[in-house]
């Protein structure tokens, strides 16, 4: 079945050809394209990729072309291993670690970005934590902090944030929301620049709110106004009017 | 806490289970390694990005929201990489754009009154190698494009903006939608005619208005 004739091939108005034909003028950006990629991890497998399929097409159709690139990528390889030598040095310099202390640093939340807004939080999960003996430890310090500032994000994939929240998840999933917002502080500490802050702040309001403290609620609630304030279509922000609407049940 | 009140089988991220086409049996590939899904993640992503992109566009998901939109069904795809079958990332990743410009759209049809900002991510995105004038008219069609869809239900809109601005085939339509062929035909027949008769009331006052 090929279908009827398309509109734009025959029978169209202009209007109309105009507007199908606009269709396809507008994209995402190139920068957005970049970002995704590697926020999703795959701007150094596609690299390889590329070169893969490089080297491959150059073996194909000749073999001095071959070495061409064989000289070409050894000559990226020596400079991707320079850099990356460079970066290992200054991240080694800083204490890898860190000091268990039971006093939470006063300004994480400043570190705390929503990756759809950028927009700062206003609530510090590390000073939600629960001091309880299953908790002995808060594994932030100010040290911490500079570590956490550090251009970790850049280098962390998608897959380790995803696995950090899975982790926050598995202690909802146990019914234990201090272990969640422990295991949020860490996630804050790790991923500075949040690719998934929007799915965290969903998740910090939930333990917040499951916690029973009623300071831990408010806090929850507050936290769910102001993100559904800052992003009102987010996909997020049904789900947080729900909880906020969940948290006023008696 | 409730009992379940958070299932690991009931994503806690929102939107994410209306969000998430279901996977069927046959479609499931349980043994595909992580690496293998990254790499079929990054092709994915390479040959659907932008169609993703605009195809959530043209089912009315605004331009400031589609970055995260797109970037949401990637993100769904990534995550349930090892669960689709070869050949078929392009239809996931439709469905997931649909289910979340479904999703989008409601949440702006709670939020409504606020002003329209398409025209300043417009402009903010134009096409550098556009002249300005030409991208105020781009972004002037754009925004009638959007007008004149808006008259679809999101269904008959899927398989007209498929059809008649991406040029897939019937054939493909059926498979990204998951709908017999004859439903296609049908929706695109009726998507016509809607089609048809907004640009007709669009052009109404331009021919005839003025006396």
């Amino acid at each position: 079945m090929n279908g009827p004739t398309r509109l734009l091939e025959e029978g169209a108005t202009e209007t109309e050809r105009d507007l199908l034909r606009a269709g396809l003028t507008d994209g995402p950006s190139a920068s957005w394209m970049r970002d995704t990629r590697a926020a999703l991890g795959l701007a150094t497998g596609l690299a390889a990729a590329s070169t893969i399929a490089s080297v491959a097409a150059a073996a194909k159709w000749s073999a001095p072309l071959f070495f061409k690139w064989l000289g070409a990528l050894l000559a990226a390889a020596v400079v991707v291993a320079s850099l990356t030598f460079v970066v290992r040095r200054r991240v080694t310099a800083a204490p890898e670690v860190l000091p268990v202390v039971d006093d939470p640093p006063p300004a994480t939340s400043q570190r705390r970005r929503i990756a759809a807004g950028a927009s700062e939080s206003v609530v510090d999960p590390v000073s939600t934590v629960d001091e309880s003996p299953e908790s002995p430890s808060v594994e932030s310090t100010p040290a911490t902090a500079r570590h956490a500032e550090r251009p970790l994000a850049a280098t962390k994939t998608l897959s380790a944030e995803v696995a950090s929240l899975d982790n926050v998840r598995h202690y909802l999933v146990a019914d234990n929301p201090a272990g969640a917002l422990r295991a949020l502080a860490k996630y804050h500490a790790s991923f500075p620049a949040q690719l998934l802050g929007p799915e965290a702040t969903v998740l910090e309001v939930q333990a917040l709110m499951a916690d029973g403290d009623p300071g831990h609620r408010a806090r929850g609630i507050a936290l769910a106004r102001r993100f559904v304030k800052m992003h009102p279509t987010s996909p997020h922000a049904s789900q947080l009017e729900a909880l906020i609407s969940k948290a006023h049940e008696p | 806490m409730r009992p379940g009140f958070y299932s690991m089988a009931t994503p806690v991220v929102v939107g994410e289970k209306d969000s998430i086409p279901p996977v069927s049996p046959a479609d499931s590939v349980e043994t595909a390694s992580g690496a293998a899904s990254k790499d079929r993640l990054a092709r994915a992503f390479e040959q659907n990005a932008v169609f993703i992109w605009r195809s959530l566009r043209r089912l009315g998901v605004p331009r400031e929201a589609a970055d995260d939109a797109t970037q949401q069904v990637f993100l769904v795809a990534a995550r349930r990489m090892h669960e689709i079958s070869e050949g078929k990332e392009r239809a996931f990743l439709f469905q997931s754009a649909m289910r979340i410009a479904m999703e989008v759209r409601r949440e702006l049809s709670v939020a409504r009154g606020r002003a329209d900002s398409d025209e300043g991510g417009l402009l903010e995105r134009a096409d550098p190698a556009v002249r300005p004038d030409e991208a105020v008219d781009q972004q002037r069609t754009l925004r009638v494009l959007g007008h004149v869809l808006e008259s679809m239900p999101i269904e008959r809109r899927a398989a007209f903006v498929l059809y008649e601005i991406e040029g897939i085939t019937m054939a493909e339509i059926a498979s990204l939608l998951q709908i017999p062929m004859g439903t296609v035909a049908s929706r695109l027949r009726l998507a016509r005619e809607d089609f048809r008769a907004a640009v007709a009331r669009l052009e109404r006052p331009l021919h005839g208005g003025v006396k």
